[in-house]
């Protein structure tokens, strides 16, 4: 059954084709003929079924799409970008997720990038933006504290200029892919300053410092991404220190504003959707058959509705641009459909999984060739996508906090 | 044209939309009562601006535009509540009888006024059970339809058979023909039909693949007119509760102080932007109705998604109104009306919903039948 679950959609014309210009179709033809070859089977089996990527394969992938300069596609061509327009670039993202390709980290490429091309010194676009473009270098992000979560200003993390360094002392938490990372950049208060805001500056060093540990988390889905990172007497020479000292909170808003492609993970979406309807007729829950069950396909219309209605959003608003009527209020909007939309397909994935759903890992699919029901195995992994994804509402702002944003947007009075 | 040049306004599209803002701008909440569901300035004022003409040819006094600017301009209707018939006739009728190159001066300079009878609205398909059949004295047309926008200007019908076979012309004082009035949920016309008459054979306009092409279209117009309806009426009743909680006090302060309500108009901004995209989505589909494939595909899809936001933005907008968005005098309440006669006019989100599980049931079998 291997195969089913890597059915890809190198040939569909579906109603995004419909949407886009010649041009669109053609490039958005050439990316899924680059994503045939460069993508092996293996690894778009595993993402298909709901496995994060490893770091080889990540690796790998990478180099084949640096090849192609294909690796930071909003970046400016003087900096290595492929010169794409907005829509190409979702287009690209879009295909990179319904072809099972391992997702580009953000970190280097949509975070620190942007913000080191922008406001770095030469020397420090010198020294980091080449390992980023060429998939080289593994970035994590040091925003989140224990104590600084949706509240991000109040930070405590703390770095005191000693004139050729700072001295770094303090703890951060989430710091997804720290155990891979070569690199990490930071916020932390440098000053004292009235606004909490104000004293905030953003470093990058080298994860192999003196004074770093790191520990891991394991998240609910019993895996391993999540860390926390621990600072002892860290020095960061003061060439570390990104832009002017105590902007970092302009860089930071800087950096998460620049997230806007693939904000919305519309191409996993559809692959789910299609997921699904495989699954229907996998017959895995014993007299029942998904394609006859009208509360089933009621739930899958539904979603695929708000599906549709996304990826038409995410057209409008970035095909506005920066100065468009929803530049504020759009990528708010766009996250909270997006949540909702991947935490209702991972679920609808888990219900058709019936009492499969209780299982996980290889001995859990091989455990049942002994009992004779032998279910495909593309029903592990399932729960790790169902689990990790409930982390879709809480990154990047969590809804209460997009929620925040786009009443501000609304309304006169100021809680 | 593209969706991507859809999104972009063109000069003639993006004067519509002032046009018809700066008007719509001038009509008040009590103008609107007032006219107790049809106002015969407000349809001559239309005339003036040349909207019952949009979709139609320039050789028939028409303004030869297309969807986007339809979009446009139901949008402003839809927020200003009008309750003209504006859909049902210089939409549905208008642009199916130019698309089969009849003859729609009359609908364009006001003077008359038609309504669809068996399809564009509701839009979800052809609802007709009228049959035809052709005799020595011409056609004699029988059956009844429950749901049909007349009311007392109504001049003439457009009326599809059974399963869109063909497109009958009738005009209101066909002998034969009974127009029983009643009331919308929202105080516009509507009227039950029963025909039983004997029409000349002059007045079938078209049959077969044409008629269903012509109804087809006059499908793809109402699902986009109705969802950009939907969308306006759906920005002012957003807009009319950000006011109210702005303004109205509690404990010492605004409603809009307190995060749950805050939070409950921040997930409403949320269905606004799926409606908006919607409404493209379905304007651009009526756009392309000959290269799109089957619109079916994308118009459940639009009906489900556009209810859902109509129904929770309208529920919304009361429970923040509180004891006040119970009450006939704000223009609240007028608003939801208007969000449950246009989801009924589109089947409903239940309605969408059963119709597209119809087709993902279909495709998951074919799948079943490849595999095996």
């Amino acid at each position: 059954m291997r195969d089913q679950g890597a059915r890809d959609f190198q040939d569909e014309r579906d109603h995004i084709d419909f949407l886009l210009d010649d041009e669109l179709r053609a490039f958005r033809r050439d990316v899924r003929a680059f994503l045939r070859d460069a993508v092996p089977q293996e690894t778009r089996d595993r993402i298909d079924r709901g496995y994060a990527a490893t770091k080889p394969e990540i690796v790998d992938f990478l180099a084949k799409l640096s090849a192609k300069g294909w690796v930071a596609p909003a970046w400016p061509a003087e900096y290595g970008g492929p010169g794409w327009t907005q829509l190409q670039r979702m287009v690209y993202s879009t295909e990179l997720a319904r072809n099972a390709a391992p997702s580009i980290p953000p970190f280097g490429v949509s975070m620190i990038g942007p913000v080191l091309y922008t406001f770095g010194t030469q020397a420090q676009k010198d020294k980091y933006l080449p390992g980023i473009l060429s998939g080289e270098d593994f970035w994590c992000q040091g925003f989140s504290e224990p104590g600084s979560g949706s509240d991000l200003a109040s930070l405590r993390t703390k770095a005191e200029d000693k004139g050729d360094h700072y001295l770094l002392n303090g703890q951060k938490i989430w710091t997804s892919k720290a155990q891979y990372a070569d690199r990490i950049f930071l916020l932390a208060r440098t000053d004292e300053a009235p606004r909490k805001q104000g004293g905030i500056s953003m470093f990058v060093l080298d994860m192999d410092t003196p004074g770093i540990v790191v520990k891991p988390i394991i998240s609910i889905d019993m895996n391993h991404s999540l860390n926390e990172v621990f600072f002892e007497d860290v020095k960061i020479p003061a060439d570390g220190l990104v832009g002017e000292r105590g902007k970092g909170w302009d860089y930071a808003k800087f950096l998460l504003g620049n997230e806007r492609t693939g904000i919305t993970n519309v191409g996993r979406c559809r692959r789910q959707v299609e997921r699904l309807k495989r699954l229907a007729r996998a017959d895995l829950i014993p007299g029942v058959d998904l394609s006859k069950d009208g509360a089933f396909l009621r739930d899958l219309a539904r979603v695929e509705a708000d599906l549709t209605a996304l990826e038409i959003s995410e057209i409008r608003i970035l095909s506005q641009g920066k100065n468009g009527p929803s530049a504020m209020t759009g990528p708010s909007v766009l996250k909270l459909a997006s949540a909702q939309i991947q935490q209702t397909l991972a679920e609808l994935i888990v219900s058709t999984l019936g009492h499969y759903a209780a299982g996980r890992g290889a001995e859990f699919i091989d455990a049942f060739d002994d009992l004779g029901g032998l279910p495909p195995d593309f029903v592990d992994g399932a729960l790790n996508e169902y689990l990790f994804g409930r982390a879709v509402s809480i990154y990047g702002g969590t809804n209460q906090i997009q929620r925040d944003i786009l009443a501000r947007a609304a309304l006169e009075t100021r809680p | 044209m593209t969706f991507l040049e859809h999104l972009t306004p063109s000069d003639e599209t993006g004067m519509i939309r002032e046009s018809a803002e700066k008007w719509t701008g001038g009509i008040s909440d009590s103008d609107v009562r007032a006219s107790k569901g049809f106002s015969s300035t407000r349809w001559a004022d239309m005339a003036e601006m040349g909207w019952h003409g949009l979709l139609a040819d320039p050789d028939h006094g028409g303004l030869g535009l297309g969807p986007a600017a339809l979009s446009l301009l139901c949008q402003a209707i839809g927020r200003a509540r009008l309750p003209e018939p504006f859909v049902a006739s210089s939409v549905v009728c208008v642009g199916t009888l130019t698309s089969i190159g009849q003859d729609v001066t009359a609908l364009v300079d006001g003077s008359t006024i038609a309504a669809p009878a068996g399809f564009g609205l509701p839009c979800d398909g052809v609802s007709s059970t009228i049959t035809a059949s052709a005799g020595a004295g011409g056609h004699h047309l029988t059956g009844t339809l429950g749901i049909c926008e007349a009311g007392p200007d109504t001049t003439e019908f457009l009326v599809a058979t059974k399963r869109a076979e063909a497109l009958y012309r009738l005009p209101r004082t066909t002998e034969g023909l009974t127009v029983r009035p009643y009331g919308a949920i929202d105080g516009r016309p509507l009227a039950r039909l029963a025909f039983d008459c004997v029409v000349p054979a002059e007045a079938l306009i078209t049959s077969g693949n044409a008629a269903r092409a012509a109804i087809r279209r006059g499908n793809a117009l109402a699902v986009s007119a109705l969802t950009a309806d939907a969308t306006g009426t759906i920005e002012k009743a957003i807009d009319l509760t950000t006011a109210y909680i702005d303004e109205r006090n509690q404990f010492g302060q605004p409603l809009a102080a307190f995060q749950a309500l805050r939070h409950m108009v921040a997930d409403r901004l949320v269905e606004l932007e799926a409606a908006r995209s919607m409404t493209d989505l379905a304007a651009f589909a009526a756009e392309d109705a000959g290269d799109a494939g089957d619109p079916k595909q994308l118009h459940d899809r639009v009906r489900a998604r556009i209810c859902r936001a109509a129904q929770t933005v309208g529920q919304t907008a009361i429970q923040l109104h509180g004891g006040m968005g119970m009450t006939d005098e704000m223009a609240i309440g007028h608003y939801f009306r208007r969000l449950i006669f246009l989801q009924a006019m589109m089947g409903q989100e239940a309605g969408a919903l059963r119709d597209r599980a119809a087709t993902l049931a279909a495709d998951i079998e074919m799948q079943r039948e490849v595999v095996q």
